[in-house]
Parts: C-alpha cells; sequence; structure tokens
C-alpha cells in the first residue's frame, strides 16, 4: 500500500487543526475551465480545497447539482465566461439568474451567502480564477464546517415564537430591496 | 523633509515615486496607463508658461525623477480646466494627479522657484475667511507681494471687469462659513493622521 | 510501470473500468504520489467496476496508448479513465487510442490531474487526496457514459457569401472556381466594398481599380455565382449543410433583362443629389444611378427618395428615353430563397464618424476632411480628378496635416487600433507629395507598420521630405490667437504637443485630412443574431479561436471574412476570404460532416409541453410541436449548452455526453467517502423519480 492512508474525499490536510473546507466549483468549457487551464500552465497556485466540474456551458447548473454537492462540500462556487463572451451567446445570463433565484433558497436554509458563490473567468484569466479561489477559500474557512446535523440540531423549533420568522424574512426582503446584492445588480446591468 | 529625493539617483526611486503619486491621488488616477501622447500637452491653456508640459511630467514621474517633478512649476500653473481629462484618450485623471504632486511637495516644503505656490496659499487663505474665492483681494494681495510695479498696468482690466460685473469689488462672504471651516479643519486632520489612504474614493 | 490488478470482477458493477494514471515526467508525479493514487483506485473503486489500476511515465506516448489498447481487447474493459492532463490536451489522443481497440471513444474519461492539480498545487499530501477525489469522479461519472457515434449531417454544396467587399468577392471567386454555387449577396448597387473607393493601395502604391475590376467582373460573369445586389438576407433557418436562406431584392426599378447598361438614363435624369456613399459626400450620382461606371452588374437603381417621378408623378425622363424600355416603375420588393449548405459573413466595416470628436470640427470647418473624402478626392476618376484641393474646390493647399488615430486608441470612442490607418496616412502623406507642392505634417502616436515591406513605405514617405509630429493632435481650430498668427488668418490651427520636442505647437495649415478608425456596421449586432454567431462589445464577429481557428465562427456552418472579423488590409482580407473558401470546400468535398455527439434530447413522453425550453435556446433548436403538445430539440442545430435540460421543470429533456446521472455521478465521486459518510443512493434510484 502507498504512503498515503489519506482517501479521496477526505479533506484537505490539515495543518495545525485548522479547518480545511471541501469547495465544488462548476466550470465551463469555454471559459472558466481553461482559465484553470491556464493558472495550471502558469504554475500559479491556490489551495487544494477546490474541485472542479467540467460542463459545457456555466448554464448546464442544473440546481440539483447544487444541492447534491451541498450535502457534502462545504461550499459551492459557479463559474463561467463573461457576459459578452458566452460561447452559447448568452447562456451564461441564465445562469445568473439561476443563480440569483438558488441562493435565495439556500439563504432560506440558512446557508451564509459566502458558501455560495459565482465569479466570472475568461479563458486568460487564470490568475483571477486563483485569486477568487484563495479568497473563498479562506472566506469559507473562516466559516467553519457547513455541519447540516449540528445546524439541525440547533434548531429547536419551540424555542421560536410562532410568527417570528415572517418578520424576520420580510426584513430581509425589504433589505435586499433596499440594496440589491451584486448579482443581481450585474444582472440588471447586463440584461438592461 | 525637505529637499528628500533630490540627491536620489533615479534608478532607485523609479517605480517607487510612481506608485507614491498613484497612492496620493485621490481616485484611480490611471497615471500607470498613460501612452504618452501629448493630448494633455496640446490641449493645455497654461502650457506655455509651465516648465514641463504635463505629459513630461508624467514620464518624468515615471523614470523616478522625484526631485525635478516635485520641483516643477507644472501642477502649480495648472488651472484645473480639465480639458486634457475630457481628451486624455486613456482616462488618466491628469488635474487630479496635479494636486497629488502639489499636495507632497507642499508636505515637503519643495517649491518651485516660482510665484505659484505662494498664490495658492493666497487663495485657500481667502476660501478659509470667506468660504469662496475674492478674486480683487487675490490679485491685489499677489501683484503688490511679487510685482507692484505691475500692478499700475492691471488697473484698467480689474475695473473694467468689476465694472460689468464679473468681479466683486468687496469679497462675499458665504453663510455658514464656520461650517466650512470645521469641515475643513477635519479634512486636515484627517490627512495628518493619513486616514485619507484609507477613504474610499 | 506497475500495476494493481484485481483478480475478478466484484458483484454487482456492470462494467470493467480501467485507470491510468500519468506521471507526465515529474509534471504530475512531482506533487501527486501517482502510485498511491493507482493503489488507492484499484483498492477504493473496486466495487464501482475498476478492474485494473495502471500508473505510466507518459500515458499520451504510444507506448502507453498501447497499455490502454492492450488491456481493452486482453481483459475486455469496457470502460477507460485516464488521469493525466486537461482534456483540451489529450482527450483525442486516449479516445482514439479507445476506439483503435474496438472501444466507443466517448466510453473513455480524461480527468486532469496536472492543470488542476499537480501544477497548482504544493502540499503533496493533499494534492495527492485531490487526485484520488478525481479519479474516483471520472470513475463514478464514466459508468453512467453512453457510447455515442458523431452526429452526421449532409453538406448541400452551394454557399451563401454576404458582403460583396474584396473579402466576399475573394471567397465567392474560389469556391466557384472549384465549381461550387455560390450566391453573392450585396446591399448596394454594385459589388467593390470600400476598396472600388481608393485610388493607389498601400504600400505597393498598386491601383486599386486595376486590381479589383478584373476581379468584381469574372465575379459577375462567373457561371456558378448569383449576383444578388441591391438585397438583404432577411432570414436565415435550418443548420449546417442545411440552410434556407431568405433573400430580399430591393425592386431597382430597372428591368435587368432589358437593360443594356447604355447609361442614357443617369445622363438624363434631371435629379442631382449628393453621393454620400460612394464619393463620400464629396460628388454628385442622379436619381437613377450606378455607383460608379465599373460597377457590377452595370444596372442602374433608382433611388426612389430622390426621384421626381417617386415624389411628384411627373418627369420620368429615364423611361422615356431608356432605348430598350427598361425602366419599370411598377417593380416591388422580391424576396426570394435559396438553399446553402455554408455561410460567409463579409459584411466588412464603416467608417468612424469623425464628427463625434468635436474638437476636430470635421463638419463644422469645411477644410477638414475624413479619409474616405480624400480618397475620391486623390482618386483620378473621382470628383476633382484628382486634384488636390480645399473645399472651394480649386485652391491647392500650401501645407497639409494628416490626423491619425482619430476615434481608435481612444477610450471615449473605439479602444483598438485600427489597424490600417497609419499605413493610409502614409499613403496619403505620398499622394499630397505626388500631387501638390504642399508641406504635410503626420500626427502621430506611434507609426504602425509592421506588415510585408511597410516599414519601407514608412521610409520612403520620410525621404520624400513629409514632417513627422509626434503627437495626437489636440484640437483644430480656425481662428488665430497669438499675435504671430495673424498671418494665418483663415487658415486651420492644428494644436498639438511635439511629445519628441516636449513642447506645445500650433501648426498652421491649409487641409486637414482625419484618418478615422474602421467601426463594425451599425447593423453589426442585428446580422450577427440573424446568423447565429456571436459579436464582440466592439461588435466585430468572434472567431471561433483568435489563432487556430481565425475564419470559424461558433456556429457550425458560418464562416467570417476580412473586415467583419475586425480592422485589417487588403491582402489579410484576400487571404481570409480565401481561408473561409477552404474551409467550405473541404466541407463540400466531404459531402457531409460529423458533428459532437454532445446534445440535447427530449423525451417526449416526459415532456409536459410547458415550452420553457422553446426560449431559452439560444439557437432556436427546440421546436415545439402544436398539435402532440411536445417540444422536441433538433440535433442539428443544438451545439449542446445544456441550459434546456437544466432549465427542463419535468426533467425531459437528457444531454448526451454530459447527462444528469454523469454529473451526478461525478460530484458523488469527487465527494464521496467524505468524513467517512456513504455514498448514498445510487443516482439511478434518484433519476426515476422525476424533479
Ligand atoms: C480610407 C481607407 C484607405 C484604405 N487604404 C487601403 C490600402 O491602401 N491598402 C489596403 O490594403 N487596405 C486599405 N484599406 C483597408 C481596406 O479598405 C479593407 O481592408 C478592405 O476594404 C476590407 O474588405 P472587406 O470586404 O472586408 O470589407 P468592405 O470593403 O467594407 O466590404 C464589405 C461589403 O459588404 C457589404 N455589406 C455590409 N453589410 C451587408 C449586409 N448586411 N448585407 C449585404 N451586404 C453587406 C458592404 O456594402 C460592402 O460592399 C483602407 C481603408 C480605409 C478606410
Ligand atoms: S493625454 Fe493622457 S495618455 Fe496622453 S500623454 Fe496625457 S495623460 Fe498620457
Ligand atoms: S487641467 Fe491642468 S494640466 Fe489639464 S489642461 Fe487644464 S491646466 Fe492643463
Ligand atoms: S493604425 Fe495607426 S493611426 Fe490607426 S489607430 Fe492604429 S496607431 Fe492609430
Ligand atoms: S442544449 Fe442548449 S443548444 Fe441544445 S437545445 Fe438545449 S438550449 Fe438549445
Amino acid at each position: 500500500m502507498s504512503a498515503t492512508t489519506a482517501h479521496a474525499g477526505a479533506a484537505p490536510a490539515a495543518k495545525d487543526g485548522r479547518f480545511e473546507p471541501v469547495i465544488l466549483a462548476f466550470t465551463c468549457n469555454w471559459c472558466s475551465y481553461r482559465a484553470a487551464d491556464l493558472a495550471g500552465t502558469a504554475r500559479m497556485k491556490y489551495p487544494p480545497n477546490v474541485r472542479l466540474v467540467r460542463l459545457m456551458c456555466s448554464g448546464r447548473v442544473d440546481p440539483a447539482f447544487v444541492m447534491r454537492a451541498f450535502a457534502d462540500a462545504d461550499a459551492v462556487i459557479l463559474t463561467g465566461c463573461w457576459p459578452a463572451d458566452c460561447h452559447y451567446r448568452i447562456q451564461n445570463v441564465k445562469a445568473l439568474r439561476r443563480f440569483i433565484l438558488l441562493r435565495r433558497v439556500l439563504e432560506s436554509m440558512g446557508i451564509e451567502p459566502q458558501r455560495f458563490q459565482r465569479f466570472y473567468a475568461s479563458a486568460a484569466e487564470g490568475q483571477q480564477l486563483a485569486a477568487e479561489f484563495d479568497r473563498i477559500v479562506e472566506e469559507v474557512r473562516a466559516l467553519g464546517p457547513l455541519d447540516w446535523a449540528g445546524r439541525h440540531a440547533a434548531f429547536v423549533p419551540s424555542a421560536t415564537p410562532p410568527g417570528a420568522g415572517v418578520g424576520e424574512a420580510r426584513a430581509a426582503a425589504e433589505a435586499r430591496a433596499a440594496a440589491p446584492p451584486p448579482a443581481e445588480r450585474e444582472l440588471a446591468e447586463v440584461t438592461a | 523633509m525637505p529637499g528628500s529625493g533630490q540627491a536620489d539617483p533615479p534608478s532607485v526611486r523609479e517605480g517607487d515615486f510612481l506608485r507614491e503619486v498613484i497612492a496620493a491621488t485621490a481616485g484611480d488616477s490611471r497615471l500607470g496607463c498613460c501612452i504618452q501622447c501629448g493630448t494633455c500637452g496640446g490641449s493645455c491653456p497654461s502650457a506655455a508658461d509651465m516648465d514641463h508640459t504635463p505629459r513630461m511630467l508624467f514620464a518624468m514621474i515615471r523614470a523616478g525623477l522625484r526631485g525635478e517633478v516635485l520641483r516643477s512649476t507644472t501642477p502649480w500653473m495648472c488651472v484645473s480646466c480639465y480639458f486634457c481629462a475630457v481628451r486624455c484618450p486613456q482616462e488618466v485623471h491628469i488635474p487630479d494627479v496635479m494636486y497629488a504632486v502639489k499636495a507632497i511637495a507642499t508636505r515637503e516644503g519643495v517649491m518651485p522657484d516660482s510665484t505659484a505656490p505662494d498664490f495658492s496659499r493666497t487663495f485657500v487663505s481667502n476660501i478659509h475667511r470667506y468660504g469662496r474665492s475674492y478674486e480683487v483681494g487675490l490679485a491685489a494681495k499677489h501683484y503688490i507681494r511679487h510685482y507692484p510695479l505691475r500692478l499700475p498696468g492691471m488697473a484698467p482690466m480689474g475695473i473694467a471687469m468689476v465694472t460689468k460685473g464679473r468681479m466683486g469689488f468687496a469679497p462675499h462672504r458665504i453663510r455658514g462659513v464656520a461650517g466650512l471651516r470645521a469641515i475643513l479643519a477635519r479634512a486636515e486632520e484627517l490627512e495628518r493622521d493619513g486616514a485619507t489612504r484609507e477613504v474610499p474614493a | 510501470m506497475s500495476a494493481s490488478n484485481l483478480p475478478a470482477q466484484p458483484d454487482g458493477a456492470r462494467e470493467r473500468i480501467g485507470v491510468y494514471v500519468c506521471h507526465c515526467g515529474s509534471n504530475i508525479a512531482a506533487t501527486v504520489d501517482v502510485e498511491a493514487v493507482r493503489d488507492w483506485s484499484a483498492e477504493h473503486l473496486g466495487d464501482r467496476g475498476v478492474v485494473v489500476a495502471r500508473d505510466y511515465k507518459f500515458m499520451c506516448a504510444s507506448t502507453g496508448q498501447e497499455l490502454i489498447e492492450q488491456d481493452i481487447k486482453e481483459l475486455g474493459l469496457t470502460r477507460v479513465v485516464v488521469a493525466a492532463c486537461s482534456p483540451h490536451m489529450h482527450e483525442k489522443t486516449f479516445r482514439g487510442a479507445c476506439r483503435r481497440a474496438g472501444l466507443n471513444p466517448y466510453l473513455c474519461e480524461l480527468v486532469s490531474i496536472r492543470e488542476q492539480d499537480s501544477w497548482v498545487h504544493t502540499d503533496r499530501t493533499a494534492a495527492t487526496a485531490k487526485a484520488e477525489a478525481i479519479v474516483a469522479g471520472g470513475v463514478y461519472r464514466v459508468a453512467h457514459s453512453e457510447a455515442l457515434e458523431p452526429f452526421r449531417v449532409p453538406i448541400d454544396p452551394a454557399t451563401l457569401v454576404v458582403g460583396g467587399g474584396i473579402a466576399g468577392i475573394s471567397a465567392a471567386l474560389e469556391i466557384a472556381d472549384a465549381g461550387f454555387p455560390v450566391h453573392l449577396v450585396e446591399r448596394e448597387p454594385s459589388i467593390g466594398g470600400h476598396m472600388a473607393q481608393f485610388d493607389k493601395t498601400f504600400p505597393t502604391l498598386d491601383c486599386a481599380a486595376c486590381i479589383l475590376t478584373p476581379r468584381m467582373v469574372t465575379a459577375g460573369m462567373h457561371q456558378n455565382i448569383t449576383l444578388h445586389t441591391w438585397s438583404e438576407v432577411t432570414d436565415v433557418a435550418g443548420y449546417v449543410g442545411n440552410f434556407t436562406v431568405t433573400i430580399k431584392h430591393r425592386a431597382r426599378y430597372v428591368d435587368t433583362a432589358l437593360c443594356t447598361g447604355c447609361g442614357i438614363c443617369q445622363e438624363k435624369c434631371p435629379s442631382k443629389v449628393v453621393d454620400t456613399r460612394y464619393e463620400a459626400g464629396l460628388g454628385y450620382r442622379k436619381g437613377v444611378y450606378t455607383p460608379f461606371p465599373q460597377a457590377v452588374p452595370k444596372y442602374p437603381v433608382i433611388d426612389v427618395e430622390n426621384c421626381i417621378y417617386f415624389e411628384k408623378g411627373t418627369c420620368g425622363a429615364c423611361k422615356k428615353l431608356c432605348p430598350t424600355g427598361a425602366i419599370d416603375f411598377d417593380q416591388k420588393d422580391e424576396e426570394v430563397t435559396v438553399k446553402v449548405g455554408n455561410i460567409i459573413i463579409a459584411t466588412g466595416f464603416e467608417l468612424f464618424d469623425a464628427r463625434r470628436v468635436e474638437q476636430y470640427g470635421y463638419g463644422r470647418m469645411p477644410n477638414v476632411f475624413t479619409s474616405l473624402e480624400f480618397e475620391r478626392m486623390s482618386n483620378a476618376a473621382g470628383p476633382t480628378a484628382g486634384r488636390i484641393v480645399l473645399r472651394d474646390g480649386v485652391t491647392e493647399p500650401k501645407a497639409v496635416g494628416i490626423v491619425h488615430c482619430v476615434g481608435s486608441r481612444d477610450r471615449n470612442y473605439n479602444n483598438y487600433c485600427s489597424a490600417i490607418c497609419c499605413m493610409q496616412s502614409l499613403k496619403f502623406a505620398h499622394l499630397v507629395r505626388e500631387h501638390t507642392d504642399a508641406t504635410v505634417y503626420e500626427f502621430y502616436i506611434d507609426i504602425r507598420a509592421p506588415g510585408k515591406a511597410f516599414d519601407e513605405f514608412y521610409q520612403r514617405v520620410m525621404e520624400e521630405g513629409s514632417v513627422f509630429v509626434r503627437g495626437r493632435v489636440a484640437a483644430i481650430s480656425d481662428t488665430v490667437r497669438l499675435p504671430d498668427e495673424e498671418a494665418h488668418q483663415g487658415r486651420l490651427i492644428v494644436s498639438v504637443e511635439d511629445t519628441l520636442a516636449g513642447v506645445q505647437r500650433r501648426i498652421p495649415v491649409d487641409m486637414v485630412i482625419l484618418s478615422s478608425g474602421l467601426e463594425p456596421a451599425t447593423d453589426a449586432q442585428e446580422v450577427a443574431r440573424r446568423f447565429g454567431i456571436t459579436c464582440s462589445a466592439d461588435g466585430w464577429v468572434i472567431e471561433r479561436h483568435p489563432k487556430l481557428d481565425p475564419v470559424a465562427t461558433m456556429t457550425e456552418g458560418v464562416f467570417a471574412a476580412g473586415c467583419a472579423l475586425g480592422p485589417r488590409d487588403i491582402p489579410a482580407s484576400v487571404a481570409n476570404g480565401a481561408a473561409a473558401a477552404a474551409r467550405v470546400l473541404a466541407r463540400i468535398q466531404e459531402g457531409e460532416l460529423a458533428l459532437e455527439p454532445i446534445r440535447a434530447t427530449v423525451d417526449q413522453e416526459r415532456c409536459s409541453g410547458c415550452r420553457i425550453c422553446n426560449d431559452l435556446c439560444p439557437y432556436s433548436a427546440i421546436v415545439y410541436h402544436g398539435w402532440e403538445q411536445v417540444s422536441e430539440v433538433n440535433p442539428a442545430l443544438c451545439q449542446g449548452c445544456g441550459v434546456c435540460i437544466a432549465a427542463c421543470p419535468a426533467g425531459a429533456i437528457s444531454g448526451s455526453g454530459f447527462s444528469d446521472v454523469q454529473i451526478l455521478s461525478q460530484i458523488d465521486g469527487l465527494l464521496t467517502a467524505l468524513g467517512g459518510a456513504p455514498p448514498g443512493p445510487a443516482v439511478e434510484e434518484r433519476e426515476a423519480v422525476p424533479a
């Protein structure tokens, strides 16, 4: 048997007891996967916590893929071409719309927005891709493990007065309307 | 630290000074993107009175000629007309860079051998006092201090401007001048603390 | 090389999978413990069907490929996973190896542990663990891959060329000469494009008409070329190999069957208008006109907006005087439909409108000219018969300023360099010196002369005595300001910083020529939409690959050539035209085209007819059958992006090569064994329940 006993999927070797998140990133065949290729060819470095899935287009990302990923991963990243550069004309904009929708669903499930992020990377942006991966890994590391079981245990329905959640949700919705988060603003710009 | 930089060989300062000016400029100066086309120098109404054209000043900043740049009259002659900025093909924020160079030069007391810095000081003190520019006072004070003999020659133009309503004889003081002074004092305080760098543009 | 051979396939796993881990010399092996990955795969992925796991120094070498071929034959492998470099590097290589051994190439998965792992990480333990996860993802996924056959479509031998400039003419001639039919569509009354307006062409200074006219005539008479001038494509349906194109012939009001091109109508027509198109506003044409004497075809058109008959119902001089009775005021626009297999877009460029740079005063100061105006002026057949004169039509200039980069290299207008205008400006300097005694100033930022014999031409223009001032012109004015300028009253003053001298200069001249940049045609985005291709934000057609596939577009069967792709000179436009023709001819010769079988299909049993997918597809590949109330994907139009698959609420659309079950399984593999969690229910079970 080999020198390593670590097995696939195990979180990257935790050093000094530091939490090492597992992050799944969806990439598109034409831009962001090529950016990852470029990051490799240019020997740029990013943390090994990120694992890539290659799709033909970011528009291929089915919400089911994201949900499946969250069953085991601590965070999920969507990446794709810049709005005007989509190999399939404008499908990445459709992916952006789906992302916004999905993030709301995940938010309502209590998943922090840092755990579900997206960015563009053209085939030439290996550097940017590596930097974004760096940043996101740091953010998720700071949040700690996703820990479904712990979250579930912490949720004690009886301790919550009926209707309390409704007020919070409304407040959140109002806050969102007042200052749309970046992705939504971006969508408005892209589709304007 | 008056006189700093004058003895440095350019090679040591190269890049450092460019970074320094970029950091001292409010917002994104885009100074690193200048293509040396000269649109600014060709457009500038004050270029004839400058010792270097704006373009040349930017080349000197890049070359790390810190002393020469800080002692240049160019930023002091800039009248902030923004002709250059609207035409610059690279959207370099030229007048903002001029302000930054003036600020560094003032802080270090490295002034060009010219009356321009003094003119600026008089101008600023008028702002402190009245909350706005006071042309007659500014011109009178400047000429009395630096060119007393030329003052009579300027009188006809001054009189013409006053009679045509282009210039007020007495200073106008804005309302709430105290408030403005408080703002300026706070700005100075922030600058002293170096906090201006942190304030997002 | 070594291998971990497992004696037999465990029960339950239907597939027999081989895993091959590459060292890539030390490119992978230096960071990833390749042997460990091999052993881990053999040990932990056995229940997923892995029957053999090997490592090898260079899997892509012929010996590496032979390993795979041998195992397929001897161990009866039904699936192959290679863990090596990026699929963009060697997917074709390993799929080829599988095909040679009789395994369908789409049953081979190449997963990257180099670009996505060993090259971007430094921690050996973490990189090895990640490689194992990546291999697991590949193994889980490949188990659900299906044998696919490339999709074959027949190619109609006819070709549509849109745009009759030099690029379009060149493409059309190449294809027609090879014996295949071409439809050449041009929206002006004549083919020729911008080149037809020029006098001389840089750098060799050959006469544009002398080299262009014979080509235009050949194209016009070619038995394989059908010209559709004064026409536009209004609709494109179908897909590569089989497009149906609708072309609108605008009414010419001249019966081309009768017209002999004698020109009497033009001569007699009393309506005289400024010709803003061909003469760039410097000359006149008639209400009935051919844009220039060598026009192809020779038949004129009637411009209804400037025809007295159409305005007032009177006149009719042309009709009365035409010796063959060819004038027909009752003609109507006509639509024709043609079938073609391929399309070449050669719609060229338009000149940047110099009016937008207000400080240059074009349109305000008469002696500021554009480059196209100057081309017409210097043309012996042009409005001034080749004399270089001021707007008054008589005065020769004593000094001429040529302004580079008008609207180009400028974030206020276009960011890009228009590529041809430096050379075109040098050409102008030469022409001014040739025709007049004027002093010529070239105002430039940089001289961009990288082509063959270009810099030599620059040298020549310098030797001829033109003055080069390095500085972008700040402004042009017609008012003198300084006392010593009094003598120049009435002339133009060019304000510029002479950047090499470091001083501001105000240079008096009599004439200014603005070397305006090149812009895409105003309707470029619309044309792109019609043909299903993509444009950059600037509006130029995007190549399939800017270096390796420069005349193809992202859409199968649609190619592009000439300035439609971006600014370029005549030789490059001609080369593009020929290259696009070569691509088309290869396909016509082949008779059919094999397309990647990555396509979507609708399971009509599950389709609820909601039509959500219909509008999502950017290629309009999904049609709705109203009677059956189901949608269907046209496989020849589908490019396989997968947006519809992800959006279908009934889960009725599946994608070959990137199916839900393949991707979900890959995610399972990538994340499985995380913290010892069981892999979860098999994906097939989940799939059975529609979302
Ligand atoms: C002032 C000037 C001088 C130049 N001098 C030189 C020179 O000396 N040497 C040199 O090598 N290059 C020169 N060039 C560059 C040269 O003009 C181009 O390289 C060349 O014309 C490109 O040819 P094209 O066929 O791609 O485009 P174009 O010449 O623009 O032809 C495009 C054609 O397509 C037609 N078209 C457009 N849209 C449609 C549509 N939707 N449907 C149907 N038809 C359509 C247009 O009417 C036009 O006929 C010069 C350019 C300029 C502006
Ligand atoms: S106009 Fe802009 S780009 Fe040109 S020299 Fe001045 S600052 Fe540089
Ligand atoms: S803003 Fe200053 S540098 Fe720019 S043109 Fe005006 S005076 Fe000259
Ligand atoms: S080719 Fe020359 S004139 Fe034209 S945009 Fe480029 S640099 Fe300017
Ligand atoms: S996969 Fe993409 S291209 Fe194909 S039918 Fe679906 S939306 Fe259209």
